[in-house]
């Protein structure tokens, strides 16, 4: 594709409204560069038969046409970089510096995405080495019709051992940059766990918080309490969560975690002694089970609902024996896919069905989550257990719920590919990934098309090029939702106070 | 007149007074080992410190942590806390002529700077409270410049500076806010000046979001002083001197007098230096500081010098002596009092000490357990310069180079750590194939358990028969443990690793097995039992023949004579010693013989 002929500098909109101004700027610009600058631009041009190398790598990539510019850093030597960003419609976006990181203007690349969605969004990098420009093949990337969910829910904290000073749950508007903290632990010297959103809502969504007075925090409209929900049935506090589409249940798993740590390859690793599901009633705080769910013989773990709220899917695996779990047991641990209907008018459960099992192929299957328009069920497959941000053989799948038919996605590395989550229109997910470096997670969004393939996944743009290269911080359970979490960090704070108990139906 | 011509011995005064500080402050205080119980490091990344001006007493904040730095050099340290104590006794003869017309008084400015010296005593004293005191001073010594104003305008410059302390300084507006009421009120009579002073001090409180950072953070007690008091005490002192201004100038005082107070208050400050020294806390950071720079002779003679039962230093003397190569020979030189704790660090003690804990595994070849531990002191002590120095060397033995990279760039950003980052970087680049080749880490698992850390030895030992360090301090876990059983069959190791003879308490442990189990004629696999340690065997048995029935005699007469063995370790200081299980015990084994 070639670009149009119209080139807009990036900052010269005032410039060509002002001509007075132009023309003093020329003058000092050949006051103070004379005719040095001439020569450059005009000198020859080689041309280079490759890509040029960026980082992050933002290269044959599809993007949404409401994605936040996609800065980057060109990993090409040189003294002075040209960037020119084009596509089918509209203006191009010139930009040229003298640092190899390149910050794409805001506005410009809006409007830039906003012309062109279904198009081709072209890269072309020019680099300047000793006098000479090197122009690159241009790198090709594609605008998505179907726009993502504009905010990202994530924790962020240090990479988890046994200690932790600061961490919190963050909003991101991936529109622009803004990122605000939802709850931070500064006040409340506790632990923060799993959020969960009822269908990608912000204004009905949970999170656990692990202290004195720590519960699970339920937020509905502007109605926020902190509840505790062990009762004598269920000892542990709630770990995974899932809402009912109606807003009206909430699936929970109690775990008894255990944290160990290997002297070989990956250090860290968790397993579950025992786990259950349970369900809550937010309005009435009763908690209840059912017995062909909770079984002692079998360890259930992250629930989640059909998007028609007609099934409740889970992982689940045979009961462990607690003395031999660190004699290599654990190795054996294979979790299953399993659901049972809902009929939510009567509240009850039918009979557990196995989805999928891979126990015979040695692998277990976690993380669960079905795409809003009913079709897929995205999944981690690990060698064991269900912790798989610490399996770097942890891969992401895909099973067709019409067809039953399961896949390996793309998107998948040589490390860990962990918790993911949908968009509401199904076209894109969000997951975590240690394929930077192995240690730190990072996110990364995908596209997804109608047949269930994925796309090449890009990580979540920064407003810094360079944020990735000296982040020191691990992001982790990044969930989409379409709009902004509408209570405030001092409102939770303040429901947090007052604790709530729950009481067995 | 006679104010005048006292000029340049004030400054003589001064000057000495301020080179007795940088004397003091090098070589007591020591500003090196500030970084050694609370690092901070700066970073120059506009991510990390827009927060800091996001609220009122950031600046400080943000100060504190630039400052800070310095302390990573000892002459740096000593310049900035000379700077310091300095401009503390400028300011306050300043406020001093200010409020009582003379130049006489400058002598009491060397009080504050005193109670300034005591509190940097402590090492976690943070430099931004010393700031913080100093802009409040030169601020109030501002308002008093215009005291001739009308109040209106009086009140609109208080307005002015109390903001802009309040956004720079947070809670140290109190102070000058406080200064500011009692000036107005007792020293100019201004009852509308001092009484809106005091309003604003008020609604500050009531209205301001941030209280906790803004308020506590100047004056918090978490900082282990001395005294706890005594940075009150300084806050006390200015707000005394305001406070007592009015009589002071009214007092129709003997110069000589005069002076004998002046003198007497100095001195009894210089004296409150030397009782509030921290002398314990001082040893135990000097011995981390020699540590981390691979000064093992240090470590033992600063040990010896002042024995501490503190356990890090304990457990970095215990490294010192493998580096010099005689753990094992000397391990019973000096009291064992915590059987393997101190040897290694128990897990509740660990978490106070995650860095040095990290240094050992990796020195240990236990790389997994390195990060562990260096990810705790991230976790705990944050992004600091040794922290991400340990993870980077880390991460390339691990072949994360990628992750080590983040390291190094976060480094490459610190004043501090720029150069040591840059040629990390390129010996890594250098290395990295080299590096590729090599294992990284154990290729063997095995389930850590942080708690028992002896059980990774054990581990250790046997996935890397090569590893000296992992087996002599197995062993010495095995005799702090009295596991007799464990050190006979490793006996052989001692030959792979080159012993000319076993160690000392190598033999004692055997020895003593031999009798106790009556098994005679072990395998030593060429090694024989050093004839001084049979020897002193036989006179140990006799002690105990001697005493049997007194065991408190028993036990002085062992440790006269025989303190520094394994026999008196096994016997007297450690009675739940697997193999000998109490005194009876080992007296009826020593009548088998």
């Amino acid at each position: 594709m070639r670009p149009p002929k119209q080139l807009i500098k990036c900052d010269t909109d005032k410039m060509r409204r002002s001509i007075p101004f132009f023309f003093y700027i020329l003058f000092l610009c050949t006051f103070f560069f004379g005719l040095k600058c001439n020569k450059e631009d005009v000198a020859p041009t080689e041309h280079m038969a490759r890509k040029p190398l960026i980082l992050p790598d933002y290269s044959d990539i599809i993007l949404p046409s409401n994605i936040a510019p996609l800065n980057f850093r060109i990993l090409e030597a040189g003294d002075k970089y040209r960037v020119t960003l084009f596509s089918l419609h509209g203006d191009s976006i010139g930009i040229t510096s003298k640092s190899s990181s390149i910050r794409i203007p805001m506005q410009l690349w809006k409007t830039l995405l906003s012309q062109n969605s279904g198009n081709s969004l072209c890269l072309r990098v020019a680099v300047r080495q000793r006098g000479r420009w090197v122009r690159f093949e241009t790198i090709e990337n594609h605008i998505a019709k179907e726009a993502i969910d504009p905010f990202l829910v994530y924790r962020i904290l240090n990479p988890a051992f046994n200690l932790w000073k600061t961490m919190g749950i963050y909003q991101r508007n991936v529109e622009s940059f803004e990122e605000v903290p939802v709850l931070r632990n500064e006040a409340l010297n506790g632990c923060l766990n799993c959020h969960s959103f009822c269908r990608q809502r912000p204004d009905t969504w949970s999170l656990h918080m692990r202290y004195t007075e720590g519960g699970m925090l339920v937020a509905k409209a502007d109605h926020v309490q902190n509840l505790d929900t062990r009762t004598d049935q269920n000892p542990f506090p709630a770990a995974y969560t899932a809402w009912h589409p109606s807003g009206e249940t909430v699936a929970f798993s109690t775990d008894e975690v255990k944290q160990f740590f290997h002297a070989a390859g990956e250090n860290r690793d968790v397993l579950d002694m025992q786990s259950d599901l349970y369900f809550l009633d937010p309005e009435t705080h009763a908690i209840s089970s059912a017995p062909q769910i909770a079984r002692p013989d079998y360890m259930e773990v992250l629930p989640t609902w059909s998007p028609d709220g007609r099934y409740l899917y889970f992982c689940s695996a045979p009961q462990i024996d607690s003395k031999q779990s660190f004699k290599g047991q654990f190795r054996k641990i294979y979790y299953e896919l399993m659901r049972v209907p809902y009929d939510n008018a009567a509240g009850a459960f039918g009979v557990v069905e196995t989805v999928l099992s891979l126990a015979g192929e040695h692998q277990s299957i976690s993380h669960p989550k079905i795409s809003p328009d009913g079709r897929y069920l995205m999944y981690c497959v690990a060698n064991y257990g269900y912790f798989t941000i610490y399996h770097p053989e942890s891969n992401l799948s895909v099973m067709d719920l019409k067809t039953g038919r399961t896949a390996l996605l793309d998107l998948n590395s040589e490390q860990s590919e962990s918790y993911h989550s949908w968009s509401s229109n199904s076209r894109w997910v969000v997951f975590s990934s240690k394929r930077d470096d192995g240690i730190y997670t990072r996110l990364y969004l995908c596209y997804m098309d109608e047949n269930g393939r994925s796309g090449k996944p890009f990580v979540l743009p920064q407003e810094d090029p360079c944020f990735y290269d000296h982040f020191l911080w691990v992001y982790n359970v990044p969930e989409l939702t379409t709009a902004s979490i509408p209570q405030s960090e001092k409102m939770l704070l303040e429901a947090s106070k007052t604790v709530e108990t729950c009481h067995a139906k | 007149m006679q104010t005048e011509n006292k000029h340049w011995p004030k400054w003589r005064v001064i000057g000495f007074f301020t080179f007795g500080v940088a004397a003091y402050v090098y070589f007591v205080i020591n500003p090196s080992l500030y970084v050694f119980y609370c690092e901070q490091c700066f970073f120059f990344d506009g991510h990390l410190i827009r927060p800091f001006l996001a609220y009122p007493g950031g600046p400080l904040a943000l100060a504190d942590v630039f400052l800070s730095q310095f302390y990573y050099l000892r002459w740096a340290g000593t310049l900035l806390i000379v700077c310091l104590v300095l401009n503390l006794i400028l300011l306050t003869n300043n406020l001093f002529v200010r409020l009582f017309d003379t130049r006489n008084f400058y002598v009491y400015s060397f009080i504050p700077a005193c109670l300034l010296l005591a509190l940097h005593q402590s090492y976690g004293h943070p430099v931004a409270t010393d700031v913080g005191l100093l802009l409040s001073i030169y601020f109030f010594n501002c308002t008093i410049r215009f005291h001739r104003r009308s109040w209106v305008g009086y009140a609109g410059f208080f307005l002015f500076l109390g903001g802009l302390l309040y956004y720079v300084a947070g809670g140290y507006f109190f102070l000058f806010g406080i200064l500011c009421a009692i000036y107005e009120i007792l020293v100019l009579r201004r009852w509308q000046t001092g009484i809106s002073a005091f309003i604003s001090l008020i609604v500050l409180v009531a209205f301001s979001s941030t209280l906790q950072r803004t308020w506590l953070f100047p004056l918090s007690l978490g900082t282990s002083y001395a005294w706890n008091l005594l940075p009150y005490g300084l806050l006390l002192f200015f707000s005394l001197v305001v406070f007592l201004s009015p009589l002071a100038k009214r007092l129709p005082v003997n110069t000589i007098i005069r002076h004998w107070i002046a003198g007497s208050l100095v001195a009894g400050s210089c004296v409150l230096i030397f009782f509030t020294q921290d002398r314990t806390i001082r040893n135990t950071l000097l011995i981390d500081q020699y540590a981390e720079t691979g000064q093992w002779q240090r470590v033992v003679r600063q040990f010896e010098k002042y024995p501490t039962e503190d356990w890090v230093a304990t457990f970095q003397m215990h490294r010192a002596l493998y580096h010099e190569g005689r753990l094992l020979e000397g391990l019973f030189r000096y009291p064992q009092t915590g059987r393997i704790d101190g040897l290694l660090l128990p897990n509740r003690v660990a978490y106070k000490a995650p860095l040095q804990n990290s240094e050992f595994w990796l020195a240990c070849g236990h790389l997994n357990e390195a990060q562990h531990w260096a990810h705790e002191a991230l976790a705990i002590q944050g992004e600091t310069g040794r922290v991400l120095q340990q993870l980077a060397v880390i991460y390339q033995r691990q072949h994360h180079f990628q992750a080590a990279e983040k390291c190094l760039c976060r480094l490459e950003q610190s004043l501090m750590f720029k150069r040591w980052a840059r040629d990390q970087r390129r010996l890594m680049a250098s290395n990295r194939e080299k590096t590729v080749q090599e294992k990284g880490g154990l290729q063997v698992d095995f389930i850590v358990h942080p708690v028992y850390p002896e059980n990774d030895l054990e581990h250790l030992v046997r996935e890397q028969p090569e590893n000296r360090m992992a087996f002599e301090y197995w062993m010495a876990c095995q005799l702090l443990m009295g596991k007799h059983r464990d050190i006979k069959d490793s006996i052989r190791q001692f030959r792979l690793f080159g012993f000319s003879r076993l160690p000392k308490p190598i033999e004692e442990a055997l020895i003593l097995d031999e009798v106790m189990s009556g098994n005679r004629g072990m395998n030593l696999c060429g090694y024989s039992f050093d004839k001084k340690t049979v020897r002193d065997f036989y006179q140990m048995q006799k002690i105990v023949k001697q005493y049997q029935h007194d065991a408190e005699t028993l036990k002085t007469k062992f440790r006269e004579s025989f303190g520094q063995t394994y026999w008196y370790y096994a016997l007297m200081v450690n009675p739940n010693n697997q193999a000998v299980r109490n005194v009876d015990a080992a007296t009826q084994a020593t009548h088998k013989m």
